[in-house]
């Protein structure tokens, strides 16, 4: 089994409308939305859900109130500043700010403070047409958003081997930190989507030190190459001295915003299909261990 | 009065409409500073080209073992998160899952284990005119953004203070609205950035930071006044898609230098988020 995880390091160049049209061009496929705190790959991939899992991770501090003297203690030692004083001289828990240390619990001498595990978010299983969406819902405002997303791909894997499908396409968050290193590691391919730009430049090289460092090959689609042709030129020459081959040009299109207020796929926008086939096809060839076409990694000309 | 810019979707224009908003009012004279806490991906240095006057690394700390240990267990009992192993008088301990909390200092009963400074990313402090700048920029591999976006975010600075946060609801942008007077949500009229601006409303109003919105590329997309109306957060500026903010965002130039009618967009979203603030606060 196979797993892509397409990345972006900059938010907003085109993840999730370049996974619906992966899973597209895959036919079949296990899908797993792993930006799980702004999850949008299932707006692109209707179907029917399973029921909603309970998703539970870290605890929060709890305190009995017939059993506090309220002497503020674990207000006092507690390093989040997660316990202030409340109504009727009880202190309170901000749920929020608690990240389940224990150290109250160790304060209290009257015993008042247990710990209760906690829910940190909510996942299920679509059924689609091209197979199997694993997706999840982080509570707003939860850390753990790295254990959600190893979660979600753990469960993509199983689904995997269990139907027997043998490619498992992730849509991974922004960023480089946490849920972006639970989205890369143990992937065999990062495909990582950018445009032409100061900004998303250097997010990708720091996208790129990140692979390199899970040793995880890379792959770039450049998205709206076409907006500045200069930058892309520049990027190009940055992937190129890198080694990363640039799988293929999109062209910035007003039409597609357009088609994805409606739902539609990028597939479906005229002039898309070409150079997604193309985008497909370089991953497949990346997938099946072939080196990169030579044109593709000839630096160009610096701008 | 503190400014956050934040969305839940990324690439929504959180770093043009922050930058733009600091160099407004830093031009009108007032006492303004930008920071820049998305540290993951941090930009706004591409855009403003700050003069950095000083740059500290960022730790957050961890156990160290500085002694004898006699291997009795407690630190390994007392970790909520599975951070520290105690062997046979050695201590094993995984920075990446450490909450800095001490409890396990607290544990040790010989007194062995001490709090010590790693270091996980850089802090610049500098200018741009006369418009303060603050930025944190993440190591590459480390994983515990929401620490340092915490520390960027927290860095004392006086008059109006706006802040660049990260994209998401989840810890690292709850950091970064802890104390905000409001919250300006960049989104794109898209049923990605719908659904990830209710999560964004969702996640102000949990933290009583009152929500206003800021609709990017208002034109590309579909008709999402309805959709808007129902989050009940007022719309303070629509910003139309221009090719021209496109290529100078591009090449990292300023975008209200070169194409004034995105600069009077500016100015208007400025005065609005200004009354907004304002009738929040009274």
């Amino acid at each position: 089994m196979k797993q892509v995880v397409v990345l972006s390091g900059k938010g907003g160049t085109g993840k999730t409308s370049l996974t619906a049209a992966l899973v597209r061009l895959a036919g079949r496929c296990v899908a797993v939305d792993a930006d799980v705190d702004a999850a949008n790959l299932a707006l692109l991939m209707p179907g029917q859900d399973d029921p909603w899992r309970t998703f539970t991770a870290g605890r929060r501090a709890r305190i009995d109130p017939d059993l506090c003297v309220g002497c503020m203690r674990c207000s006092e030692e507690c390093p989040f500043k997660a316990i202030r004083m409340g109504a009727a001289w009880i202190p309170v828990v901000d749920p929020l700010a608690c990240e389940g240390c224990g150290i109250c619990k160790q304060w209290c001498t009257p015993g008042a403070i247990r710990f209760e595990g906690h829910e940190a978010g909510v996942w299920t299983v679509r059924r689609t047409v091209w197979g199997p969406l694993v997706h999840a819902a982080l509570h707003v405002g939860e850390d753990n958003s790295g254990k959600l997303v190893a979660q979600v791909r753990k469960e993509g894997a199983r689904l995997g081997s269990a139907e027997n499908i043998d490619l498992v396409l992730v849509d991974g968050p922004p960023g480089i930190g946490c849920p972006v290193h639970a989205a890369i590691g143990g992937a065999d391919l990062v495909v990582a989507i950018t445009e032409p730009g100061v900004a998303a430049a250097h997010d990708l090289e720091r996208l790129l030190d990140l692979a390199r460092w899970f040793h995880v090959p890379a792959a770039i689609v450049l998205n709206k190459a076409d907006l500045h042709p200069a930058a892309s030129a520049d990027l190009r020459f940055m992937a190129a001295a890198r080694g990363v081959p640039v799988l293929v040009d999109l062209p910035f299109l007003p039409a597609v915003p357009r088609a994805l207020a409606r739902g539609r796929c990028l597939l479906e926008v005229e002039g898309l299909q070409e150079p997604l086939d193309a985008c497909w096809a370089g991953i497949q060839r990346m997938l099946a261990g072939a080196p990169a076409p030579a044109e593709e990694c000839r630096p160009a000309e610096p701008t | 009065m503190r400014i956050v810019v934040a969305s839940g979707k990324g690439g929504t224009g959180k770093t043009l409409v922050s930058t733009s908003l600091a160099l407004h009012w830093a031009r009108q004279g007032q006492e303004s500073c930008y920071i820049d806490a998305d540290v993951e991906e941090p930009n706004g240095h591409l855009f403003l080209q700050p003069a950095i006057d000083a740059t500290r690394r960022f730790t957050m700390p961890v156990p160290r073992l500085e002694g004898t240990c006699e291997a009795c267990g407690r630190c390994q009992e007392l970790c909520a998160f599975h951070a520290i192993l105690a062997i046979k008088g050695r201590v094993l301990v995984f920075p990446e899952l450490c909450h800095s909390c001490g409890a396990c200092v607290l544990a040790c009963l010989p007194g062995v284990l001490h709090l010590a400074p790693r270091e996980i990313g850089t802090i610049r402090e500098g200018r741009v005119g006369s418009l303060r700048f603050i930025d944190g920029t993440l190591d590459v591999g480390e994983a515990r953004a929401a620490r340092l976006t915490e520390g960027v975010a927290s860095t004392p600075c006086g008059g109006r203070v706006i802040v660049d946060a990260p994209p998401g609801t989840s810890c690292p942008a709850v950091a970064t609205l802890r104390g905000a007077d409001i919250a300006v949500l960049v989104t794109e009229p898209t049923p990605f950035g719908l659904h990830d601006l209710g999560l964004a409303i969702r996640m102000c109003r949990s933290l009583g930071v009152p929500p206003v919105v800021v609709v990017n590329r208002s034109d590309l997309g579909g008709d999402v006044e309805a959709a808007l109306a129902e989050f009940g957060a007022p719309v303070v500026g629509r910003i139309p898609f221009d090719p021209r903010i496109a290529v100078a965002t591009a090449k990292g130039e300023i975008a209200i230098d070169v194409v004034p009618r995105f600069a009077e967009t500016v100015a208007g979203i400025a005065l609005a988020v200004e009354r907004a603030a304002l009738e929040a606060r009274s």
